[in-house]
C-alpha cells in the first residue's frame, strides 16, 4: 500500500471560529484518547493535524480562517476517508460542521457518507511534493517493526545472556564493519558539485555574498517555535507567492517531489534524517504555498539542518516568498525569521508512533527485514549492530 | 584570518588561567546606579585584558599574580541603564527566565531544554533562581595561591561594601593539581582552537580551528556571518556570553551504579565508567585505546585527543555513539556524511573554563572512596563526609542559543541522538526523570550490543545564570565613563 498526503482546506463559518478553535484545542489536548477522533484506532493513519490558518502573511490577508486539515495514510483515499467515518463521523462532523458550505446531511442518513466524502474531495488540495522517510511502509507495518524490535532487546536484555555474549564477544573479531565509502565520501561531494553548479540557475537573485553587518536577533514567538513534545514535532509553514516565481516555484517542487521519490528515499531527505512526512502545496490558484513537516527534534536543530544541509533546496522553495533574505537561508537570523513569521501551531497534532524516530524506524525495519532474510556474515554483523 | 583586538577582550575568554589555579566569583547585587558605576568606574583599570603578558630575558611569560574579569546579568544592565536592544533574547530572559510572574515556581521551557528538571529546577537553585536574590553583575577572581586569592578577595569585599554593594553569594572554586574533574577522569580536553590565537592553519591535535564569531561577537562566525549583536555600538565587539552552572556531582552515586552494573569486579567497573564517558580515567579515548587503558597515550595531550569517529569507530564499538564525549563533541561522526558533520558541529562548540568546587579528592577517587568504604565497614561507597563536589562551569559563546543550549538540548539531553533509542548522556544527562520511561546507555558490542537500563542522574544543577562579558570600552561605557 502506497503512503499519501491528503491536504484539505475549507473556509470556517466566521461565527463558529471560537467554537471550532475550542474544539481542536481539546482535541489536540487528548489526541490519543479524545471521543471525537480516536486516532489509533483508524489504523491508517501515519500522522494527522488540524491547523487554523487566519489571513496574517498570506497574499489576502483578509481571508477568511480556514481548516486545514492533514494526513500521511495508507492506500487509496476512498477507502481511508470509509475509515474515517467508521469510526468517527460523530466527531468529523462536529469540526466540519462548523465550515462553510457543509452538507446538510447528518451521520446516519443514508447519503450521509457519501456527502463528506465529497465534501473532502472538494476542498482537496492537489500536493506538489510529498517525502516520505521510510515508503512504502504502513502504519500497521511500522508498528509490527517496532513491536518486534522491542521484543528482540527485552530477550536480549535478559541477564542470563550476557555471559553468553561476553564470552561471545571475546572471540576474535573477524567482522569490522566499515562505512559505506561511496555513501559516505563519494556521493556527497558528487551532491555538493551538482548544488554548486545549480545555485546561480535556481536562485539567481540570492548573493552568494555573506551579509556585511551584524545579524539580528530573531523576534522569536515562544507559541510557535518552543519545544511541544520530546520525540517528534510539527511545523506548519504558510506564505505568500510572488506571481513571477510561480512557475518556477511549480518546477523546483516537481523536482523535489521526483528526487523524494526516486533518489531521498532511504530515511534523508537532502541529508536531513528526521522527516518522517513532509509536503508542499501551492494553494489558492497559486497565491500561497503550504508546507507541513511531521519531524524529530526540537525547532533550532530542525532548522539548523535546513541552513547547514539544504539551504539551496529551501532557497529555491521560498524564494518565491516575498520578504525572502536576499542572502538566503545561509543568512541564518534571517532565514529563521521568515520561517517564524510564517509558521502556525497546529491545535491538534497526531502521530501513530509518537516515540520513534525516522532513523528508529529505518533501523526497525532492516531488523525485521534482516529476520526473514538468510544472512551472510558480514549482513550478520551488520543487523546485529541495529539493535 | 580575523586578528584579534586583545587588549580590548576580556581574558577568561580566551585564558583558562592555568597559572592562577584557585578562584573566587562574586556574585553581586548593586543597590543603586550611582554606586554601581563609582565602583565600576574604580575596578575597571584592574579588569584583567587578553593583552600578551611580558616575558622575561630567558622569554619565559610572566604571569600575573591575580586576575580579574567580570560580567554582567541582564538585570544588572538594566540596572545601569543599559538598553539591552539587539542583546540575545536567551541571554534577556536567563538561564532559569522567563519567569512567568504569575507563578514563579511554574518550570519554563528554558529549564526543560536545559535538563534543569526535577531536583535541578530554578527554583531549587542555592542563587540564580526565581526565588533568589537578583544577580546583577558577576566579579571573578584568579590567583596563584590561596593566600594571595584571600588578600585579593578581601580587597573586593572591602571596596564593595564601602559601595554598599550587596555580596548574594560567593563560589570558590579550583584547578586540581592531577587536572582530573571529581568523577575522576583528566578534564580539560578538546577545547576548540580559536582562530587568531593559533599559528598556520592546523592544530597539533588534527582538530578543526574554529571561527573567532563563535566566541566573540563582532567577528565572523562558522556560518561567516556576525552573531546578533548588541546594537549599541560600545558593546558590539569584542564582548560574549557567559553561561555559569554549579553542577553538583554525585561521585559515591556514580561509582556506586558503575560497581552495581559490573557485578562489582573493579576491572569491568573501570571499563563501563570509560565506556560512558568515552575515555579512560586518564583521558586515553575509547577510540584509539578501545580495550585497556594507555597511560603512555594519555600523558600526550595532544595525541589523545587527536582522533575522528568516521573512519574507524562510525558504530561505536570503541566509543559508544551516546557516551558522553561522543554527545558534547560528535566531531565527524553525525550523519550524513563526515565532512557534514564537522561542519555541523563547529557550529555548536563551546569554550569551557570550569573548575572545580569542593574539598580536592586525591587523583585516584575510586581507591579513595574504596578506603572509606572499608574504614565505615560499608558495603557500597559512602560519603567521605567532607562535603559535595563538582564543577563550577563557566561557558563561553557567542550565541547561547546555538551553542551552550543546542548542546544541552539537542545532544545531551535527546534520547534520539544519533539514531539512538532512548538514551541520555549518561554522565550530565537529566536522566531518569520522565516518569513514564526509563534512560538507558547502549553500548555497541560483538556479538550483540551491551543496554545498560536505568541509568540515573549523577548531575545536579545548584545555580547559575547567563552573563554578558563586554569588552575594556564596553565595560567603561557600562560604567558611565563615555
Amino acid at each position: 500500500m502506497e503512503q499519501h498526503p491528503l491536504t484539505v482546506l475549507i473556509n470556517i463559518k466566521p461565527d463558529e471560529t471560537q467554537a471550532l478553535e475550542a474544539l481542536l484545542t481539546e482535541i489536540g489536548q487528548h489526541i490519543a484518547t479524545n471521543s471525537y477522533i480516536r486516532f489509533p484506532e483508524i489504523e491508517r493513519t501515519h500522522f494527522a493535524r488540524f491547523v487554523m490558518i487566519g489571513g496574517g502573511s498570506l497574499a489576502d490577508r483578509d481571508a477568511q480562517t480556514r481548516l486545514y486539515f492533514s494526513s500521511n495514510y495508507d492506500g487509496d483515499l476512498d477507502a481511508y476517508l470509509d475509515i474515517l467515518l467508521a469510526h468517527a463521523a460523530p466527531g468529523l462532523d462536529a469540526i466540519f460542521s462548523k465550515c462553510v458550505g457543509y452538507p446538510a446531511f447528518k451521520p446516519g442518513d443514508n447519503q450521509y457518507n457519501a456527502s463528506f466524502k465529497a465534501y473532502i474531495k472538494a476542498h482537496t488540495v492537489f500536493t506538489n511534493t510529498f517525502y516520505g522517510g521510510y515508503r512504502p511502509h504502513t502504519v500497521k507495518e511500522i508498528k509490527s517493526f517496532i513491536a518486534l524490535r522491542q521484543k528482540i532487546e527485552s530477550v536480549l536484555n535478559q541477564p542470563q545472556f550476557e555471559p553468553i555474549f561476553e564470552v561471545l564477544g571475546a572471540l576474535p573479531k573477524s567482522l569490522v564493519v566499515k562505512p559505506n565509502f561511496i555513501d559516505r565520501y563519494i556521493l556527497p561531494r558528487l551532491l555538493d558539485g551538482m548544488r554548486l553548479g545549480l545555485r546561480p540557475l535556481l536562485t539567481p537573485e540570492i548573493s552568494d555574498e555573506p551579509p556585511a553587518g551584524p545579524s539580528h536577533e530573531v523576534n522569536t514567538r515562544p507559541e510557535v517555535t518552543d519545544w511541544l513534545y520530546t520525540v517528534q514535532n510539527e511545523m506548519t509553514v504558510i506564505s505568500a507567492i510572488q506571481p513571477d516565481k510561480l512557475e518556477a516555484l511549480k518546477r523546483v517542487l516537481w523536482v523535489i517531489d521526483f528526487a523524494a521519490r526516486y533518489i531521498y528515499n532511504k530515511g534523508a531527505l537532502g541529508g536531513i534524517s528526521t522527516i518522517h512526512f513532509a509536503r508542499w502545496a501551492i494553494i489558492d490558484d497559486g497565491k500561497n504555498l503550504l508546507f507541513e513537516s511531521n519531524y524529530d527534534g526540537n525547532w533550532e536543530q530542525y532548522i539548523g539542518d535546513f541552513v547547514d544541509k539544504a539551504n539551496l533546496g529551501m532557497d529555491a522553495i521560498w524564494r518565491s516568498c516575498p520578504g525572502y533574505p536576499k542572502h538566503g537561508a545561509r543568512d541564518l537570523q534571517a532565514f529563521k525569521q521568515i520561517i517564524i513569521d510564517h509558521q502556525v501551531r497546529a491545535q491538534a497534532f497526531y502521530s501513530a508512533y509518537p516515540n520513534e524516530s525516522v532513523r528508529n524506524i529505518v533501523n526497525d525495519i532492516a531488523i525485521s527485514k534482516g529476520l526473514t532474510e538468510l544472512l551472510d556474515q558480514p549482513g550478520l554483523a551488520h543487523w546485529l549492530r541495529r539493535l | 584570518m580575523q586578528k584579534m583586538e586583545l587588549d580590548e577582550i576580556q581574558n577568561v575568554i580566551l585564558s583558562g588561567y592555568s597559572h592562577q589555579p584557585v578562584s573566587s566569583y562574586l556574585f553581586l547585587q548593586m543597590p543603586t546606579l550611582q554606586a554601581a558605576r563609582d565602583w565600576l568606574t574604580q575596578i575597571t583599570p584592574n579588569i584583567t585584558m587578553a593583552t600578551p603578558w611580558p616575558k622575561d630575558a630567558n622569554g619565559k611569560v610572566q604571569p600575573p599574580a591575580t586576575c580579574l574579569n567580570i560580567a554582567f546579568t541582564h538585570e544588572g544592565l538594566e540596572m545601569l541603564k543599559i538598553g539591552l536592544d539587539g542583546f540575545q533574547t536567551e541571554f534577556c530572559e536567563g538561564m532559569a527566565g522567563p519567569v512567568d510572574t504569575q507563578d514563579p515556581t511554574k518550570l519554563v521551557n528554558r529549564a526543560r531544554r536545559l535538563g534543569d528538571t526535577g531536583d535541578s529546577q530554578p527554583t531549587n537553585w542555592e542563587f540564580g533562581g526565581p526565588m533568589g536574590d537578583t544577580i546583577h553583575c558577576l566579579l571573578l577572581l584568579f590567583a596563584t595561591n590561596t593566600d594571595t586569592l584571600t588578600t585579593l578577595r578581601d580587597q573586593q569585599l572591602a571596596l564593595l561594601q564601602q559601595h554598599e554593594i550587596k555580596v548574594v553569594t560567593i563560589q570558590a572554586a579550583y584547578r586540581p593539581i592531577h587536572s582530573r574533574e571529581p568523577f575522576g577522569f583528566m578534564d580539560g580536553f578538546s577545547q576548540p582552537a580559536v582562530e587568531g590565537s593559533v599559528e598556520g592553519d592546523t592544530t597539533a591535535d588534527h582538530q578543526p580551528i574554529i571561527k573567532t564569531g563563535e566566541f566573540l561577537l563582532g567577528y565572523r562566525n562558522e556560518y561567516n556571518l556576525f552573531a546578533p549583536a548588541p546594537t549599541q555600538p560600545a558593546l558590539a565587539r569584542n564582548g560574549s556570553y557567559l553561561v555559569y552552572r554549579k553542577m553538583e556531582q554525585d561521585v559515591v552515586g556514580f561509582w556506586n551504579f558503575v560497581y552495581a552494573m559490573s557485578g562489582q569486579d573493579g576491572v569491568k567497573a573501570e571499563k563501563l565508567a570509560a565506556k560512558m564517558v568515552g575515555r579512560w580515567r586518564s583521558g586515553a579515548p575509547l577510540t584509539i585505546a578501545p580495550d585497556q587503558d594507555d597511560q603512555i597515550l594519555a600523558a600526550d595531550l595532544d595525541k589523545s585527543n587527536d582522533f575522528t569517529f568516521a573512519d574507524t569507530d562510525l558504530a561505536g564499538y570503541s566509543c559508544p555513539v551516546g557516551s558522553h564525549i561522543r554527545r558534547v563533541n560528535p566531531r565527524d561522526a553525525l550523519q550524513p556524511d563526515p565532512a557534514a558533520s564537522l561542519v555541523d558541529v563547529n557550529r555548536h562548540r563551546i569554550l569551557r573554563r570550569g573548575r572545580a568546587y569542593g574539598p580536592e579528592y586525591p587523583q585516584d577517587v575510586v581507591q579513595h572512596l574504596l578506603q572509606v568504604a572499608q574504614a565505615q565497614g560499608a558495603n557500597q561507597f559512602v560519603s567521605d563526609g567532607e562535603g559535595s563536589r563538582g564543577l563550577a562551569q563557566i561557558i563561553i559563546n557567542a550565541d547561547i542559543k546555538r551553542q551552550f543550549e543546542f548542546i544541552q538540548q539537542s545532544w545531551v539531553n535527546d534520547p534520539k541522538f544519533d539514531g539512538s533509542y532512548d538514551t541520555r548522556d549518561p554522565l550530565i544527562g537529566n536522566n531518569g526523570e520522565d516518569k513514564n520511561k526509563a534512560d538507558n546507555m547502549t553500548i555497541a558490542r560483538h556479538p550483540v550490543r551491551q543496554v545498560i537500563q536505568n541509568v540515573p542522574r549523577f548531575v545536579k544543577i545548584l545555580g547559575g545564570g547567563y552573563f554578558f562579558l563586554p569588552s575594556r570600552s564596553g565595560l567603561r561605557f557600562i560604567a558611565g565613563q563615555q
